[in-house]
């Protein structure tokens, strides 16, 4: 079962998802601990996972049949940290599948707050299944349809 | 495998290479760090994102020690620009193989380019000869709230270390 405000939505093949940062988010400093944009990324890419599943059943029920048990692994990252984030903001995290390859995907994510981009990384993660890396199914990699991404956003990465 | 410190530099990391380029922290796994996802597979496998919190040790002791080291040159620094510190602007990270519950790590930390502004800090998390995670972390320098050019006394103790 989702739920919207939990778990955000797709919107055109992207990942949309808010989350407010909290005290236990935070440095001694009041801003945002730079390690926990990970956890807000990696809620994103979970819930789009989640959200995918829902939205294309027959297709994951077909993917778990072949691989179960699969889950996604990380990679690599490369993550550009350009402004604080602070107590009490709400962020919006947005998951973009960048690149959808035979045994991996690149990611896209962005952490805003309103029109201010806070954060954002390209991740790499592959798909394994039985705790050996394996080739994407077929099903799957449909479902993940690789969004194009403007030119003007890819430069910067 | 597991590695142990220097006894009397558990806390701070003992640099053991005798390079002074290269400082280790070791890290031993404990429930606190350990993240059981829930999926058979990967139960007993370290959080991706508690690398960066060993890491962020890792050069939180670095400059411990350094400042430990060089204790004139840090002083003039903090003179110069009170309360400085580093803040992350960006990084690089590679995870090439997983760490599990009991494992004790090695974070090895040291500086690979220093600029005007900012440095550049190589990192590598290993077990034993492993290299588990690798990556590499850019830090502005800032004073006071802002980016601040970093101290010519700082910036001689990092270059050194090159």
């Amino acid at each position: 079962v989702t739920k919207p405000n939990l778990d955000g939505e797709i919107r055109a093949g992207r990942h949309h998802m808010e989350v407010r940062v909290y005290y236990e988010d935070t440095d001694f400093s009041g801003v945002t601990y730079h390690a926990s944009y990970l956890r807000f990324m990696e809620r994103g890419r979970t819930n789009y996972l989640r959200l995918l599943g829902t939205d294309h059943r027959d297709l994951f029920e077909e993917t778990q049949t072949e691989s179960p048990g699969f889950a996604f692994v990380v990679r690599s990252m490369a993550i550009d940290f350009f402004k604080p984030a602070f107590m009490d903001d709400v962020l919006e995290i947005i998951t973009t599948p960048a690149e959808v390859k035979g045994a991996s995907i690149m990611l896209v994510q962005q952490c805003r707050r309103g029109d201010d981009l806070i954060v954002q990384a390209r991740v790499r993660v592959a798909f394994v299944s039985g705790g050996k890396a394996q080739r994407i199914p077929k099903a799957l990699r449909l479902a993940m349809e690789a969004v194009h991404l403007p030119n003007e956003t890819t430069a910067r990465l | 495998v597991r590695s142990f410190s220097v006894p009397g530099t558990e806390s701070t990391g003992a640099d053991r290479s005798r390079q002074p380029a290269l400082r280790h922290l070791p890290i031993e796994i404990t429930a606190f760090l350990y993240c059981d996802n829930a999926r058979p597979d990967f139960s007993g496998i370290v959080y991706h994102a508690n690398y960066l919190r060993f890491m962020e040790r890792g050069r939180t002791n670095h400059l411990r020690l350094m400042g430990a080291e060089q204790h004139a040159l840090f002083a003039e620094a903090q003179a110069e620009t009170p309360g400085f510190a580093f803040v992350v602007r960006s990084m690089q990270i590679d995870y090439l193989k997983p760490a599990r519950m009991d494992d004790v790590l090695d974070v090895v930390t040291w500086p690979v380019a220093v600029k005007g502004a900012s440095i550049t800090l190589a990192q590598e998390v290993k077990r034993g000869h492993d290299l588990l995670v690798k990556a590499e972390v850019r830090v502005a320098f800032i004073s006071e709230g802002r980016a601040q050019p970093i101290p010519k006394a700082l910036r001689t103790l990092l270059k050194a270390d090159l």
